[in-house]
């Protein structure tokens, strides 16, 4: 497995909700520059990884490390402030405000919107038309759109997203990933995707969680090309 | 002899109960319906009919997760009924204890037909707007004749028989066994299937009513049963003072119920017992200690034990057990 | 739309049962107590939205505000100064007690408990009676009648000011509104009121502090993911809430008094606003103020009149202590028609 140097590394990573121990044991490298793909069945503990890793479930135990700094223990905003963008599962974008103003929220710096609103505008053309548009008034495609937007606001280094695809229509998956596709390159992204033909189009490394474990990691050429490891990996599909 | 074996500590404490007044007067060398003795069947009997308050409160807000601010309203209106058919319509103790019940079992239902349609911090708004507007109506001066306005409804004729300043005895008796059925039903009610159900409903509503028990009928029933409850009590009180008044009715009254619970510990039924006497023991030492300013150390009192010990003593108890056992 | 309705028919009724110069002075005694409702009402109803926080407090903090904003007022140490300055200042000072004290009362006793929200309300519920007790410990237990500065209070021949603009030149305690006085204090309030609406929702529209409560309110969460420090969000707009209530203790003192009975009235007043307009939204909040403010007006008239249905032989007459208690019975028809309040976004 060759992997370049890593943006984010977690380590032995035990989260617990409550009494349930969820994560028991994380590893997981996402090498710079590169999409990692994280896989696994419903509640193999992905949600919970990309949340812990945002401090909104402080781990128990283990190491989150992003660029050589430690974030686990931090506060949420200020994991937020080294560089990573969230866009979580449901895309949770504020009903309440307009499309504008999603975006404007996410600055952290003065000036961060108007640098990357050209850019987003043109990932994302609707974005630019509902620019007034309410929250809630947006279409499912359009909310996600304006979630992966929002992440990009400010000067990110990494983008965790969770579920894009979720509850979209084939097209409108078929928008987001070549939007996603153009991003490749530019931008570290951990991606959670139940979808395994959008992951595998996507990613560049991929690692499978079962039970709050780290199973395997590896290339994603290696998953591509063996369908029987794939199937046991991820049972069918 | 199981049952005597499994019930021993709730026996012994009844026991000790029952020969407390005697014990007094043997120490003291006093007699029995005089002085010392006398004092602290008092102190004992306002425990007792404390008790079964803080028990009723328990109920809902322990058991079956209802956050009532207006618990006052039934104490309250338990004291004012019995007050004003006892003084103006002269009516009997019995006829007036039913009464008592069947208009607490009324405005109970009342009150959780509205304020059970909301939840959470919204009931616990609106069963505070509806104590207060009882406490209004206690202090408005149209009714004067009857509640005696902010002056209260004074000279409760209480039955001789059951006098607590000529029969003190027997108050304290008739007190004592208030407080014992009190508790015993209310084991039994948490015991049961319903009480069950309550516990069930606190933990997670929606799931409660995913496996299809209608949890409205349930809690309307747990409102019910504190209200008659927490009525009587007020009714005990009301006889007590031989008085009646709006600060029965007044928010204090609930914060009290809370205190007792939460101090003893909400969802145990010794908790509230224990949470009865210490707040009654220690109001008294802190009015003795410091005169008018004892209500403040009061509330500190209070804030520190929501900030520090969220369960009671008998929760803070319970893990101490917990924790020895773990060692060995 | 509903609240409009039942606005149309309050007005019509107002109208149609007294004549027009009575409705609008009755109109505006509404508008006054609406105004103060409202100081109150709008923090409460923040606070719950954003941070969940049921703040039974609230109306200690109203209480306090009134009481050390009229202890500058009245002190030796103001008195030297020109009465409309101190009493800008008192504003002022209360505002800043209600805020300074609800800061740090989130910051150092609510925060811990954000794991524990059952335990957040009885802490607030506590502090309302060691907050009471305090005042009661410093101030005892007599209240005070506080007097309108000489703005609103200038004795002249050409009292009551004949018209608004007679009034700027000379200050009559009341001015003629359509032919009958209405005192010139209450005007202000009203005044007040506006400004402090227009001044929030400017703040909550146009600025990226008020972009943050919105989406607080929604998703404090999601808002915290994005960087931003929600919890310092958190106290600013308990204090910003407080604040308000503090102030609005001290403008609504020279019409109520300062006494230990203001508190728990205003809270519950508060309280019954924000179930009526429905929790997390200012336009609620204010609906809701307003509705009340009218009710109560309305309420205090028609005691004072004597309440004469059609089929009453003789007008029934009672204090106004039954005009206080009905407003509950408004918020319990609400709450049955729609338990979530007119604009509420959280059940």
């Amino acid at each position: 497995m060759s992997l370049k140097q890593p943006l984010l590394s977690l380590t032995g990573v035990n989260t617990y909700i409550g009494q349930s121990h969820i994560l028991q044991g994380v590893d997981l490298i996402v090498p710079a520059g590169h999409v990692t793909a994280l896989l696994g069945r419903n509640g193999a503990g992905k949600t919970t990884t990309l949340r812990s890793i945002m401090g909104l479930w402080r781990p128990r135990s283990g190491q989150i490390v992003f660029d050589g700094a430690r974030l686990d223990g931090l506060p949420t905003h200020e994991i937020a402030a080294r560089g990573l963008g969230y866009v979580p599962e449901h895309r949770a974008i504020f009903r309440d405000l307009s499309v504008f103003e999603n975006l404007q929220i996410a600055e952290r710096k003065r000036g961060d919107l108007d640098r990357a609103l050209p850019k987003l505008h043109t990932l994302f053309p609707d974005l630019k038309r509902f620019e007034s548009r309410a929250g809630r008034h947006l279409s499912g495609g359009q909310q996600q759109m304006l979630a992966i937007a929002r992440a990009m606001v400010a000067d990110n280094r990494l983008l965790l997203i969770d579920e894009p695809s979720e509850g979209l229509a084939p097209i409108i998956v078929g928008a987001i990933v070549e939007a996603l596709k153009q991003l490749k390159g530019q931008m570290t992204v951990l991606l959670v995707e139940q979808n395994f033909r959008m992951a595998a189009a996507l990613s560049d490394f991929y690692c499978v969680l079962d039970d709050g474990h780290t199973v395997r990691a590896g290339e994603m050429a290696e998953l591509t090309s063996d369908a029987a490891l794939t199937a046991r990996l991820l049972g069918a599909g | 002899m199981k049952i005597i074996r499994e019930n021993a500590p709730a026996l012994a404490l009844i026991g000790a109960m029952v020969l407390f007044p005697f014990a007094i007067s043997l120490l003291t060398g006093e007699p029995i319906d005089a002085g010392t003795p006398k004092f602290w069947q008092g102190m004992l009997a306002q425990v007792f009919i404390l008790a079964v308050y803080a028990i009723s409160y328990d109920l809902l807000m322990g058991y079956a997760g209802i956050l009532s601010f207006g618990h006052a309203m039934f104490f309250g209106a338990g004291g004012y009924v019995v007050g004003i058919l006892l003084k103006h319509a002269g009516w009997s103790l019995p006829a007036a204890t039913l009464a008592v019940i069947l208009s607490a079992a009324a405005l109970s239902l009342l009150i959780g037909v509205t304020a059970l349609r909301v939840q959470g911090v919204y009931l616990t708004m609106v069963t505070l707007a509806f104590a207060q507007m009882m406490f209004v109506i206690s202090e408005a001066t149209d009714f004067r004749e009857w509640t005696g306005a902010e002056d209260g409804l004074q000279s409760i004729p209480v039955p001789a028989w059951l006098s607590p300043t000529h029969q003190r005895l027997t108050f304290y008796f008739v007190s004592l066994a208030f407080c014992i059925l009190s508790y015993y039903l209310v084991r039994r009610i948490t015991q049961s299937p319903t009480g069950r159900v309550l516990v069930a409903i606190r933990e997670n509503e929606l799931r409660a009513r995913a496996i299809g028990y209608n949890t409205f009928v349930y809690k309307l029933v747990a409102m019910v049963v504190a209200g008659i409850m927490a009525a009587l009590a007020g009714m005990m009180n009301a006889l007590w003072n031989l008085n009646a008044n709006p600060n029965m009715l007044a928010t204090s009254t609930t914060i009290n119920a809370l205190l007792m619970t939460i101090i003893g510990g909400a969802g145990t039924l010794s908790g509230p017992l224990l949470g009865a006497a210490f707040i009654h023991l220690l109001g008294y030492g802190l009015n003795v200690a410091f005169g008018p300013r004892w209500p403040l150390l009061f509330g500190l009192v209070y804030v520190a034990i929501v900030l520090f010990l969220p369960y009671g003593f008998m929760g803070a108890w319970r893990s101490w057990l917990l924790k020895r056992r773990l060692k060995m | 739309m509903i609240t409009l309705g039942i606005l149309a028919l309050v007005l019509l009724d107002l109208f149609a049962r007294f004549e027009p110069r009575v409705a609008v002075s009755i109109l505006l005694s509404g508008l006054t107590l609406g105004a103060i409702y409202f100081l109150v009402s709008s923090g409460l109803s923040l606070i719950f939205g954003l941070m969940d926080v049921l703040n039974f407090a609230h109306g200690v903090l109203f209480m306090a505000g009134a009481y050390i904003g009229y202890a500058f007022y009245a002190s030796g140490f103001g008195q030297s100064m020109d009465s409309n300055l101190r009493f800008l200042i008192a504003i002022l000072v209360g505002g800043a007690s209600g805020a300074l004290l609800g800061g740090i009362m989130e910051f150092a006793l609510i925060r811990p408990l954000y794991q524990r929200p059952i335990y957040q309300v009885l802490l607030t519920l506590g502090l309302t009676f060691v907050g009471t007790e305090i005042i009661k410990a410093i101030w005892g237990t007599v209240g005070y009648f506080m007097e309108t500065p000489k703005f609103f209070n200038t004795n002249s021949p050409n009292c009551p000011s004949p018209s608004l603009l007679d009034f700027l030149a000379d200050n009559c305690s009341s001015i003629l509104i359509l032919g009958r006085p209405f005192p010139s204090y209450r005007l202000f309030v009203i005044l007040f009121g506006v400004l402090v609406f227009v001044g929030m929702i400017t703040l909550l529209q146009k600025t990226r502090i008020g972009i943050v409560i919105r989406a607080g309110v929604q998703d404090a969460e999601m808002v915290q993911a994005l960087g931003v420090n929600v919890r310092r969000v958190f106290t600013g707009v308990f204090a910003l809430g407080t604040g308000l209530a503090g102030m609005g203790g001290v403008i609504a003192a020279p019409i109520i008094g300062v006494n230990l009975a203001m508190g728990q009235e205003f809270l519950l007043q508060g309280f019954i606003a924000v179930v009526i307009g429905g929790m997390g939204s200012l336009v609620g909040a204010t609906a809701g103020a307003l509705l009340l403010g009218l009710a109560r007006a309305i309420g205090d008239q028609l005691v004072l009149s004597g309440l004469q249905l059609p089929w009453m032989e003789q007008a029934l007459s009672l204090s106004p202590s039954i005009a206080r208690a009905s407003t509950v019975l408004i918020m319990a028809l609400v709450l049955l028609v729609r338990p979530a309040g007119l604009f509420g976004k959280k059940d």
